[in-house]
């Protein structure tokens, strides 16, 4: 068994095996010895998927070389902004979940919430508490500025978001397939092979955060299985099935009751400022459900809603391509963008709550 | 009985129904993507029997018309509202902190159609003439917690947060103006159930929710018991 603090080692044993690791993670050919065994030399410019996201300056690795000169990396840089990013973010939903369990406890926290949102009744209902941390927790987060910055907090999210556990035993049962087998450099082969999957993690943030990634895919194409063909369009797939929920409730609108809470029906029925956002949960619902009900589309789409965690709605598999999916009114992508997964995802449409649809009460 | 302790239970589908899951005790347990009876056939539900879960969560999870028979769940977290469609309960207890829950009477989310609904409507009328209790919540602190298609009599409760609600007394008229005008949630789901034509309900006063929701809440069921809406007790 490979224990964490082992595959440290390869972080913490000198900053050349970091920088080795990482550079020939990302990009091996890029990553070339030098005459002195002692030192290498790793040239950004040169490197066609770093010139990509816009490096500009050498960086040269040696054995003297330091942690106050790692930080002074791009990696070093982009590693203090992945931890900014997190801090704040875990500070934000921490404001926000105060405020928003204050809502329920005081006026005036409820007052702080309601001139935040402008809303002007009084409301504390779950979904308006997981509105408010998200909120705080998007308006606190720092936001990388650096590509390196970006490529690990993203890339991170996505990893985190994946589900952690199926990674894990991963990582696990290759360390200690390296660790068992690898004789007298068991110890070093466990822990390469332990950290292989978070390279693979680390380069899919680089697809997820450079331009080429637009579609939302954070593996690139020439990742993607021989028989990725047969897979899915999960976005085209998705829109379907959205179309399909859309129709059942324009043609029996009811069917929303028995999807949601009395009280968000009641939102609905009663057309307060809140239906449109009931009206989208139903949607997102019904859509989920025949997406359950459906051996080949639930193995290609899984349902993320998760309250308190900012995710998409749903995860669209195909093959070794992850995409990022959110079901939402054209009107609404623009609040939707801001979220920190925003930029990395797809949006699948639906016209939003028709103004005639009348909902038994 | 087997026993899985902070286990991870994921995309596990019942489609076909007919399973028999029973004797298993679950702690700490994660359930992601999962469904269980999703069919369609009254005669091929699935049983879940002599089962407990303590602790556990279901992320993503969608419940169809099972049978629910002995079975002891005490904390259950839920990432969004776990529907549960057209299943049985017979001595099944939720306690401690459960998160939401809405078990709806109609076996499919969509498919309305007679030949679908009626052979599990009759069941569930025999079903629950059947048994001596079929759900017990008197412990259990809901975020959120709606139920129809088990009658009141069935239902274990605590007085205090969780009444029943008759469809003779709610007929009965002028008591929506005496209400206080902070009292919504409940004659509104009161004028839902008068139109579904059930005989009773039980309203549910959601005990794990924000504070100022929750006692405003159980201000307004107390409300309706004052002014003979809700049973007395």
């Amino acid at each position: 068994m490979l224990r964490d603090d082992e595959s440290m080692l390869l972080y913490d044993d000198g900053s050349d095996a970091r920088a080795h690791r990482l550079g020939s993670l990302v990009s091996g050919d890029a990553l070339s010895e030098s005459d002195d065994s002692s030192s290498f030399e790793w040239n950004w410019e040169t490197d066609p998927e770093f010139s990509k996201i816009g490096f500009e300056s050498n960086f040269v690795v040696s054995k003297e070389f330091g942690f106050a000169d790692a930080m002074l990396t791009p990696w070093g840089i982009g590693g203090v902004e992945t931890l900014a990013h997190f801090a704040s973010s875990g500070f934000g939903s921490m404001v926000g979940g105060a405020l928003a369990t204050g809502a329920g406890l005081s006026v005036e926290a409820l007052d702080v919430v309601n001139r935040a949102f402008g809303w002007d009744e009084y409301n504390v209902s779950a979904d308006r508490l997981v509105e408010t941390i998200d909120f705080f927790r998007d308006a606190f987060t720092y936001e990388p500025r650096t590509e390196i910055g970006k490529l690990m907090s993203y890339g991170s999210e996505a990893y985190m978001s994946i589900g952690s556990a199926p990674f894990n035993s991963l990582k696990t049962g290759l360390g200690d397939f390296g660790y068992e087998w690898g004789g007298s450099f068991g110890p070093l082969l466990g822990a390469g092979l332990y950290a292989l999957p978070d390279a693979a993690l680390l380069y899919a943030g680089a697809r997820l955060s450079s331009p080429a990634s637009a579609s939302g895919s954070i593996f690139d194409d020439s990742l993607v299985t021989a028989n990725a063909e047969s897979f899915l369009d999960t976005k085209v797939t998705l829109q379907g099935v959205v179309d399909r929920a859309v129709m059942d409730l324009q043609a029996n609108p009811g069917l929303a009751r028995d999807l949601m809470s009395p009280g968000s029906y009641q939102h609905l029925a009663e057309g307060t400022r809140l239906a449109d956002a009931s009206y989208g949960k139903a949607v997102e619902r019904l859509t989920a459900r025949y997406i359950q009900e459906d051996e080949l589309l639930s193995g290609a789409l899984q349902y993320q809603s998760r309250p308190f965690v900012s995710t998409p709605d749903f995860f669209g598999y195909e093959g070794y391509n992850l995409r990022l999916l959110e079901i939402t009114t054209e009107k609404s992508i623009p609040s939707h963008v801001v979220r920190s997964y925003g930029s990395a995802a797809e949006y699948v449409l639906h016209p939003g709550l028709p103004k005639d649809l009348v909902f038994p009460q | 009985m087997t026993e899985f302790r902070a286990k991870s239970f994921d995309s596990l589908f019942d489609r076909k129904g007919d399973l028999v899951l029973e004797n298993m005790f679950f702690e700490d347990c994660r359930f992601s993507n999962c469904a269980l009876s999703l069919t369609k056939d009254a005669s091929m539900r699935s049983v879940v029997r002599h089962i407990g879960l303590k602790n556990c969560s279901a992320n993503g999870c969608g419940i169809g018309p099972a049978i629910f028979e002995d079975v002891d769940v005490s904390g259950l977290a839920t990432n969004d509202l776990l529907i549960i469609w057209g299943a049985l309960f017979g001595r099944v207890k939720l306690s401690g902190a459960i998160d939401k829950i809405k078990i709806n009477h109609f076996a499919h989310f969509s498919d309305r159609a007679v030949a679908i609904q009626k052979p599990f409507d009759d069941q569930r009328i025999a079903y629950y003439n059947s048994i001596d209790w079929a759900l017990d919540i008197s412990e259990a602190r809901f975020k959120e917690f709606d139920v129809r298609g088990i009658p009141a009599r069935l239902i274990r409760r605590d007085p205090e947060t969780q009444v029943v609600v008759t469809r003779d007394r709610a007929l009965k008229s002028g008591w929506l103006e005496k209400l206080s005008p902070s009292n919504k949630l409940w004659p509104f789901m009161i004028k839902l159930f008068l139109s579904d034509g059930d005989l009773d309900m039980v309203l549910v006063a959601p005990l794990g929710a924000p504070k100022k929701k929750r006692d405003d809440l159980i201000r307004g069921l107390h409300e309706l018991r004052a002014i003979g809406v809700a049973e007395p007790d």
